[in-house]
């Protein structure tokens, strides 16, 4: 018997195989706020089976049981109900097990190796594998290298094992081609999974079935109608204690690089041929290609940065970056950027694609904002000054939806108008809680889906764009230009769009 | 959430008026609201319940359901054995409050009250007042009068899909097979949800779950005994319960396996079916439970086969119905056992996860096709 019959129709998810997910770096915080709650999750939806296991591994020294109790604090701590039952937690933490070792010791892999053994004989595992890198970023390369040399990255008789790497992915081009090599020296790409979480959030999905499934909105998707696009990504927080982290990235590497390059791939992709991983990522990567390279000579007039100062942020006062901890008295590290790229294809040419992401901004906001051009005629003389363009906004966080700005004729005898949102909001329209982004993606993963997983040519692609741009900063004399925290970024990045005869939007 | 509702108009529905009365309570909520207020709809949602507290129970649920599926709700108050007739319509929106990320969600509401002959009108009253473009649920919350060509065939015309309980059933064998009746004569009826077929979910998917791992899979052609535990309904301690009754014809019409005419018995409190299937015989168990449940609920389900391979599948809830135990043995040793935790979705809830779905539930029409055969092997009809 092949299929399952009893699985057959409406309301049975397809369940997925037996596994153990083995996370390297458990003691950290990704696993207690995200990683174990969302697999917890996942069991009581009845989404994993009966044989399921989770495998922390980390330095610090702790035993099965005291890792168990860990686990149930943090689903406690950041579950909604906030609190499990007894019983039912006790069936889940049988199969949370724990490994104390060093990613570095050989020695370390070979415990793992055992205990896997173990599990897979007890707990019914069936020898599938999903190791999760969620160490820091500097260890990657070695616990990829380890991982082969103690054989665990190849799978045995039908089996499978899949390999998940958290961000940043590379430092740089030259990290990230290397980490890929290293990566792929162990394991073939289908196993690869490279995490962005904004690709596992509703409305980022969404935005797929906006485009593909709705026949009206395509063919005004491109340069005839469209005047250009602007792609948010602000955060009021600060550096919340990761200076030290920070300060070697910014913004550019954190943010742009990354999840933003992944939404705004979804914008200006072609429609896929089919849904499959391939097919979607085809496509995403083929329209990054298309991107014009900054000239490393004009990189001032492509993109800037800031760096915010004291300011306040809803109405609390807030110290600057550089007077975060472990951040540099003079540090020069971006916690602001701006850029402007140019799609060099037939959908999008000479359409400016804004993208700007930064910390200490007025509000948490990621969005992507379509403007179309303007009507051709201006038949209303009297609203002439009223006359705006048609604004399509994807807001993907918070308050996840969709908003079209349209005029309409203010009730009168002189025609006056005005410009109304016509707004769909996830949480209005649908009142079901949309999965966590962690869920969705853990779940893929175990499922062998890749869709919402970055390809290699993916992460390197982003790093080609951003290079000329880090390196111009890198090499720069110039003191980075700052912004009051609560503002929405420097002066030079309003100078960067308005020199185009264009504004930003107030999300 | 806030609700405002204007009087009750004249006896008889004016659907103008009604448009026209809504349209003054968007007005009302939007003024002096610096948000401004979205009117969002997906569906439009009939409700079909007779008056008294059970009206206003739904009326309660409404409230809820509305503000996770925003649309036009219709509910319709039927009183038909009131001496007199009478119809009218009073007008209610329901609006969530704003936060800071959100803005204020307002959806209508249009109460009909329908007493004595003018009952068969509602069809007529209600039809005008559906938004276009959105699809039409109704949710008929009383036992089905399937036959009722000027009531419950209208409305079922009008709709998408229809909603009912079969937890409410009086006649659960009896209604069953009507139903049955009806789905084999008529393939294209509306689709149906059944609230006490949603509730059988978590247990069809443990049960499913048993048999995604490759190696369990083959026992599902060498299960030759399923037992069924429940605890009789207090209105019919004497009939398996619509609920054990729809588990146990899902397994037989999803494995294929065929009911014996002859074969169905009741001794005390077990009832027992024979299946032939490809492979052999099947006995369908239905016993009462000795545990303290609440009548109409399944206790536990065992899947066996009794042969070389001998193993035991049993899914079984514990006694505060809070939680859900799973286990397999082989011989006389158990496999796998876990706890999850079981929800018990209230009624409000079900109906906003049935109000997801759209199209046939296939899978259920043939559960209630195969339901409809065993109630006939037990009456003694072919």
């Amino acid at each position: 018997m092949k299929d399952n019959p009893l699985r057959e129709g409406v309301r049975l998810e397809r369940t997925a195989d037996p596994c153990t997910v083995i996370i390297f770096g458990a003691s950290g915080d990704l696993t207690k706020r995200k990683l174990v709650p969302a697999l917890y999750r996942l069991t009581q939806q009845r989404l994993l089976p009966a044989e399921f296991a989770i495998v922390g591994f980390a330095r610090s020294t702790m035993s099965h049981d005291e890792f168990r109790d860990k686990m149930k604090d943090a689903i406690v701590t950041y579950s909604e109900a906030k609190r499990v039952d007894e019983k039912v937690w006790e069936s889940f933490a049988k199969g949370i097990f724990y490994i104390a070792g060093d990613v570095n010791n050989s020695a370390s892999y070979q415990e793992i190796s055992k205990l896997l053994d173990q599990i897979d004989r007890e707990r019914g595992t069936a020898g599938n594998r999903v190791f999760y890198l969620s160490t820091s970023p500097s260890l990657y390369a070695e616990a990829v290298q380890q991982l082969g040399a103690g054989g665990l990255a190849k799978p045995q008789g039908n089996s499978w094992t899949r390999i998940i790497i958290e961000k940043p992915f590379g430092h740089d081009l030259a990290s990230a081609r290397e980490l890929n090599v290293e990566v792929a020296k162990v394991f073939d790409e289908e196993q690869v999974y490279r995490i962005d979480h904004y690709l596992g959030k509703e409305t980022v999905q969404n935005l797929m079935v906006f485009r593909f499934a709705n026949g009206i909105f395509e063919p005004i998707w491109n340069r005839r109608y469209v005047d250009h696009i602007q792609v948010t990504n602000a955060e009021a927080i600060g550096v919340e204690g990761r200076g030290g982290y920070y300060d070697t990235a910014g913004v550019l590497r954190d943010m742009i690089q990354n999840h933003v390059f992944q939404v705004t791939s979804l914008i200006a992709m072609e429609p896929p041929i089919s849904l499959s991983a391939t097919a979607v990522r085809d496509e995403k990567i083929k329209a990054m290609q298309a991107v014009r390279a900054v000239p490393s000579d004009h990189v001032n007039e492509f993109a800037v940065r800031g760096q915010y100062t004291a300011g306040a942020v809803a109405g609390k006062p807030v110290p600057g970056y550089r007077e975060e901890k472990d951040v540099g008295p003079n540090s020069q590290t971006d916690t602001f950027a701006a850029v402007k790229l140019y799609f060099d294809n037939w959908r999008w040419a000479d359409v400016p694609f804004y993208l700007r992401s930064g910390k200490r901004l007025p509000k948490r906001v990621t969005e992507i904002a379509i403007q179309f051009r303007k009507a051709p005629l201006q038949l209303f003389k009297s609203a002439e000054q009223e006359i705006e363009p048609n604004v399509l906004v994807i807001r993907v966080q918070p308050d996840e939806g969709i908003t079209l700005r349209i005029g309409a004729k203010v009730p009168g005898q002189v025609t006056r108008i005005r410009w109304v949102n016509m707004d769909f909001r996830y949480g209005a329209s649908f009142g079901v809680q949309s999965p966590e982004a962690y869920e969705r993606l853990l779940l893929d993963c175990i499922l062998g889906d890749s869709t919402l997983y970055a390809r290699r040519d993916m992460t390197e692609r982003g790093w080609e764009i951003v290079m000329p741009i880090l390196d111009a900063w890198q090499n720069s004399k110039e003191e980075i230009p700052k912004y009051e925290a609560g503002s929405w970024g420097p002066e030079e990045a309003d100078e960067l769009i308005e020199r185009d005869g264009r504004e930003w939007r107030r999300p | 959430m806030g609700t405002s509702t204007q009087p009750p108009s004249s006896s008889a529905i004016d659907v103008g008026a009604i448009e026209r009365e809504l349209t003054s309570l968007w007005q009302q909520a939007s003024e002096g609201d610096d948000h401004g207020v979205i009117r969002s709809s997906i569906l439009n949602l009939l409700v079909y319940a007779p008056k008294g507290a059970d009206a206003d129970l739904v009326d309660d649920m409404l409230a809820g359901i509305t503000a996770a599926h925003p649309c036009r709700a219709l509910l319709m108050i039927a009183d038909p054995s009131a001496a007199e007739a009478n119809l009218d319509a009073q007008v209610t929106s329901r609006c969530t409050l704003p936060t800071a990320t959100s803005k204020q969600v307002c959806c209508e509401q249009v109460t009909i009250n329908a007493a004595g002959s003018a009952v068969n009108d509602v069809p007529s009253a209600v039809a005008p007042l559906l938004l276009s473009d959105l699809p039409v649920y109704l949710w008929w919350r009383a036992v089905p009068r399937i036959q009722d060509k000027a009531l419950f065939q209208k409305l079922t015309d009008i709709s998408d899909r229809v909603i009912i309980d079969s937890a409410l059933f009086n006649d659960a064998h009896g209604d069953i097979a009507k139903m049955a009746a009806v789905l084999n004569l008529t393939p294209r009826w509306t689709a149906i949800s059944d609230l006490n077929w949603a509730r059988l979910t978590a247990w069809r998917a443990l049960l499913a779950g048993f048999y995604d791992i490759a190696e369990y899979r083959s026992h599902l052609e060498q299960l030759d005994h399923v037992v069924i535990e429940y605890s009789p309904s207090t209105t019919e301690p004497s009939a398996i319960p619509a609920r054990a009754l729809l588990l146990g014809a899902w397994l037989a019409s999803r494995l294929g396996w065929r009911v014996k005419a002859d074969s169905a018995k009741r001794k005390d409190d077990i009832a027992s079916f024979e299946f032939s299937t490809d492979h052999h015989p099947i006995t369908l168990e239905f016993t009462h439970t000795s545990r303290d449940i609440e009548p109409g609920h399944i206790a536990e389900v065992t899947l066996e086969c009794a042969n070389d391979k001998s193993g035991s599948f049993t899914v079984k809830r514990s006694q505060c119905g809070k939680r859900i135990e799973t286990s397999v043995k082989r011989g006389e040793e158990m496999h796998t056992q876990r706890v999850l935790s079981y929800e018990g979705f209230g009624e409000g809830e079900l109906i906003g996860r049935e109000i997801e779905i759209l199209g046939h539930d296939r899978v259920y029409e043939q559960a209630v096709l195969t339901a409809g055969e065993m109630v006939r092997a037990l009456a003694g009809r072919p």
